[in-house]
């Protein structure tokens, strides 16, 4: 067990943590979550031995480890730091190697069981065929993996990881994380993370951190309060469930401001209308979209922030029915707005409705990838944009819808 | 990788033979054959091969090893490319022993003897003065040997200039492999030997070094005590270094550089490569020096004509 | 020409100087019968057996004064600088001042060499080592000039003829302390024009303007330096004497002294009294400095 007790740490003599506790068991992923600055780097830093303990205690299964030597603490305690770029071309393998310098002897070949130890290392995070690669010419995914397999070579018993994701794509981060609650097995991780969502989907445990100081500490469902969210990140947040995982689901609630009072329906699909729902709305404007079909990313988002949405069922083509609500829900409407969406069979119903209104209300049609590109119904839908087009005004980003709302008031 | 090792041992004994064959005397090489067989009859060539050429070229190899060696590690705890033997202020200081010793005992045992305590002397200021907290940050440390060389410089300057001996201290200054005795020679082996076994066996710390203090605390690297110790060793050999034949520029910086891209960044091999080919260089440079033309051009001048090129080859490539 | 005409000139007052001092000599002191035994100017006792028969020599000066003491037949090596007299150029070169050669000097297999400061102290650590007797000599006075040829003499066994040739400068310096007329004359020695290189105190050329009646301006300067316009300027010098290195360029330094527009206020400049010496008798510590005095005298007490 790792154990923490009233530790103020920092650098020279700028106090960074004051006054921190925790404990980790061996076998538990335990996350560190905060803003930029709030000391999960120096917290993990003072574990490791690079950041300078002022007071308090560290114990390693009821042993000092401040009075340890560093070669005998790299035995116990592994760090993949913040940043792992290599700018020097090692050999991946050499890279790993070095996670046994702990236990070589000075004057000693690395010995059958230092490779071997190299070897699991390298299996475990799937890397044993990159090891005659140099690592500079690593991709960052790869080169993560590289390090983290040097501090399990290192064989610790506890694992601190230093945001092992931030500078990766979302691919890499699941993956890294994956292979990170794989590791708890042998370990006990201490990760820093700043993604809440990635921190609940993978933590055991969690504590938050701000202004060097731990404010709620324990599992997903009891830390991720919106409460606790506010106090931490300063930012109001809608905690849910995320429907394919069971954990808890943090989503920022933007910030609305009453400026602009106008009635604008928004049509759109497949996300082309995420920006355009997400600002008109910031921006005060009463929205409402149509015609989405339920599960369509534009659905989704218009639905969390509860807009009035004329929707379909999954996949179908639009009923006319639903066609008649939403030219209704036009009438209704003082402007509308046309995102750049894709054409196809099932939507084309949103464009002919739009086209009845081209003379009677004001249509503002957005750029956006040119409309052969997007047109999958041979040639009908660019037949029916284009003379929406005719009778309407253009922009190109949302700045200029929101400008010409101002205009007309 | 044991082959570029070979083969670097074999280029730097063809260049020793080289040099034993080629100077100002013409010595036919059956006679060169029967002085170091001893069945020489010759006198004169005995001495000309026994005492001048062979301790001079032995000077030459453990030099240019030594200065390579340096320049290698520092390069590797100042992770930075600008690192050179004598950015510590060693030939700085040493410069100052230099001319003090001529300033004030024109004898002639006490050059080499001064400018050696004069060098450690302005590593231990350099890296007192870098010194906070506890620890030696690698930038301060940098600025505090850029700081203090200048210092010395000047101080050497205003000694010259206060005692007006010129001709000896610039002499001394040019740095030339001039003319060891074999008592030289037996030091410098000692010394460069040591120092160069001592940091080899700390090739996987270096190794480690590379990657940022913080890595290597995480591997159970005292970065405080490693580099303290290196730079002891660096001290130590730069300044016998000096103290014997002077400053001479760009070995330290670009051997280093040229064996990186050869053979990597391996600490394993790269000292050893480093160590090798700055002796290779060392000696060839001296070759050149003797016998370009009638009077000796300081060897200095020759490596600055092969380092700074390369330098800037280097440099234009964006890649160290 | 001109240098013919010294030389001979030098040769002769040498002759006739050395039959009418040849009362005066100095008894030496030896310790051994047969043993030489001197102290050279860096200290260190230097013991031959017997008088040298082959004797290298490290500097021009050194050169010099072999050849003056008549131990000219007994060089078999010199330095590239070694020109005067001119059999000296027909002597086995050995290298430059600065590093001369030790593989050629061992290969003359000589029992004497003659090492001067300029030289790199390595040399003669080297020499020493390889049991090769050598003398270091260095002058920074007239005094030590005399001192240097004393020694030369005593180690190759010419003694008298050294001898002879100390008590003619030191005649020679007799008289022209004695027909001193002017005295306290400001005077500025330049070696070099850019930057102004001067020779001050602690110089030979010091010790020659000053018997020759004049002062120093910067005698507070030791040995050779670099100095500033203003204080040549303020220190206003009544003349300017510049070395002319003999043969190729010798005028450069000269000319760009009178045409400096910095200097134009300088009373030597103002008054014409700007003098070229050869640097070879002025700057080299052989008996010839002697010519260099007379020149420099001259130079000095001049009516203007």
């Amino acid at each position: 067990m790792l154990e923490i007790n009233g530790l103020v740490a920092g650098y020279g003599n700028k106090i960074v943590l004051r006054d921190v506790s925790l404990s980790i068991e061996k076998g538990e992923l335990v996350c560190l979550l905060g803003p930029n600055g709030s000391g999960k780097t120096t917290l993990i830093r003072a574990i490791g031995g690079f950041a300078d303990v002022f007071k308090g205690r560290i114990l390693l299964n009821g042993k000092p480890l401040l009075e340890m030597s560093f070669k005998e603490r790299a035995k116990k305690i592994a760090v993949v730091p913040q940043n792992t770029y290599v700018e020097f071309s090692y050999r991946a393998y050499d890279i790993v190697m070095m996670g046994r310098l702990p236990y070589l002897s000075r004057f000693r070949r690395e010995s059958e069981e230092d490779r071997e130890m190299v070897r699991r290392a390298m299996e475990m995070t799937e890397t044993y065929n990159l090891r005659e690669r140099k690592i500079d010419e690593l991709s960052g995914g790869e080169r993560q993996r590289v390090i983290i397999a040097r501090a399990l070579a290192q064989d610790p018993e506890f694992l601190l990881m230093d945001e092992p994701t931030a500078h990766l794509d979302i691919n890499y981060q699941i993956e890294i994380f994956s292979l990170t609650k794989k590791l708890r097995k042998s370990t006990g991780i201490l990760c820093s993370i700043h993604d809440v969502n990635l921190a609940s989907e993978f933590a055991d445990r969690i504590l938050m951190m701000r202004d060097g100081r731990i404010l709620a500490e324990g599992s997903p469902e009891e830390v991720l309060t919106e409460e606790n969210i506010k106090r931490v990140f300063k930012i109001d947040a809608k905690v849910s469930k995320n429907p394919f995982t069971g954990r808890i689901f943090v989503s920022r609630i933007p910030k609305r401001s009453k400026r602009v009072e106008k009635r604008v329906h928004v049509i759109c699909g497949g996300g082309s209308g995420i920006e355009i729902i997400r600002k008109l709305w910031e921006e005060g404007v009463d929205v409402s979209v149509g015609v989405l079909n339920v599960l369509d990313s534009d659905h989704e988002f218009a639905r969390n922030l509860n807009i009035e949405i004329i929707e379909e069922a999954p996949f179908s083509p639009i009923s006319r029915e639903r066609a008649k609500m939403n030219e209704e829900m036009m009438e209704d409407a003082d402007v509308i707005v046309v995102a750049p969406f894709a054409l196809g069979k099932g939507n084309l119903e949103n464009l002919k409705s739009t086209l009845k209104f081209v003379g009677k209300k004001r249509i503002i049609v957005m750029d956006g990838p040119p409309i052969e590109e997007r047109d999958f119904t041979g040639g009908e839908g660019k037949k029916l944009w284009e003379k929406i087009r005719e009778g309407a005004l253009r922009v190109r980003g949302v700045e200029e819808i929101i400008k010409i709302l101002e205009g007309e008031e | 990788m044991r082959k570029i090792i070979l083969f670097l041992l074999a280029i730097l004994l063809g260049v020793i033979i080289l040099s034993l064959l080629i100077g100002s005397v013409r010595i036919p090489p059956e006679e060169i054959l029967k002085v170091l067989f001893g069945a020489s009859t010759n006198d004169n060539y005995r001495r000309i091969i026994v005492e001048v050429r062979l301790p001079r070229i032995l000077m030459g190899v453990f030099v240019g090893a030594s200065l390579s060696i340096s320049g290698a590690v520092v390069q590797a705890i100042f992770r930075n490319p600008m690192g050179d033997p004598y950015i510590l202020g060693i030939s700085s200081g040493a410069a100052v022993g230099a001319v003090l010793a001529l300033a004030l005992f024109p004898g002639l045992l006490s050059i080499s003897l001064f400018a050696f305590l004069g060098g450690l002397l302005a590593v231990f200021i350099v890296y007192e003065i870098a010194k906070t907290n506890g620890r030696v940050p690698i930038d301060t440390l940098l600025l505090s040997g850029i700081a203090v060389g200048s210092f010395l410089s000047a101080i050497t300057s205003v000694i010259m200039y206060l005692t007006g001996n010129y001709h000896n201290a610039i002499s001394w200054l040019l740095g030339s492999l001039r003319n060891p005795s074999w008592s030289d020679v037996t030091v410098m082996l000692f010394v460069s030997l040591f120092g160069s076994l001592s940091i080899y066996f700390f090739s996987r710390e270096l190794n480690a070094m590379l990657l940022g203090e913080e890595t290597a605390v995480y591997v159970g690297i005292d970065p405080e005590k490693l580099k303290k110790l290196i730079m002891g060793l660096v001290a130590l050999l730069t300044a016998i270094s000096v103290s014997f034949t002077g400053i001479i520029g760009f070995v330290g910086l670009v051997v280093p550089h040229m064996m990186r891209r050869v053979v990597g960044p391996d600490h394993t091999i790269l000292l050893p490569s480093s160590l090798l080919f700055g002796s290779t260089l060392m000696v060839l440079s001296d070759l050149l020096a003797r016998n370009i033309i009638e009077a000796e051009i300081p060897i200095g001048v020759i490596t600055a004509m092969f380092g700074a090129p390369f330098f800037i080859y280097l440099l234009k490539r964006g890649r160290f | 020409m001109m240098k013919m005409k010294r030389a001979c000139s030098l040769i002769l007052v040498i002759l006739i100087l050395s039959f009418s001092l040849s009362g005066c000599i100095e008894k030496e002191r030896e310790e051994s019968p047969g043993s030489i035994i001197v102290t050279d100017a860096l200290n260190r006792t230097v013991i031959l057996e017997e008088p040298p028969k082959r004797i290298v020599s490290l500097a021009p000066s050194v050169t010099e004064i072999l050849f003056a003491i008549g131990a000219g037949g007994k060089v078999v090596g010199n330095t590239i600088y070694c020109d005067y007299p001119p059999e000296a150029k027909n002597i086995t070169k050995v290298g430059d001042i600065a590093h001369p050669d030790i593989e050629k000097i061992l290969d003359l297999s000589p029992d004497l060499v003659i090492a001067h400061r300029l030289n790199d102290l390595s040399v003669i650590e080297k020499l020493e080592e390889l049991g090769i007797p050598v003398i270091a000599l260095d002058e920074k006075s007239l005094e030590d000039i005399m001192t240097s040829i004393m020694l030369i003499g005593k180690i190759t066994g010419y003694e008298k003829n050294a001898t002879r040739i100390v008590s003619e400068i030191k005649e020679r310096i007799d008289e022209i302390n004695k027909s001193v007329k002017k005295k306290g004359v400001r005077v500025m020695v330049v070696v070099w024009h850019d930057p102004i290189w001067i020779a001050g105190g602690e110089t030979f050329i010091d010790d020659m303007i000053k018997i020759s009646g004049g002062v120093n301006i910067f005698e507070d300067v030791k040995g050779y330096q670099i100095v500033g316009y203003e204080k040549i300027i303020s220190r206003d010098p009544k003349v300017i004497i510049v070395m002319a290195e003999h043969e190729t360029g010798g005028e450069i330094s000269y000319k760009a002294i009178l045409n400096d527009k910095r200097l134009s206020s300088v009373s030597a400049i103002k008054n014409g009294r700007v003098y070229m010496v050869n640097a070879d008798v002025i700057s080299r510590p052989s008996p010839r400095v002697i010519i260099g005095l007379e020149e420099i005298f001259k130079i000095i007490q001049e009516e203007k």
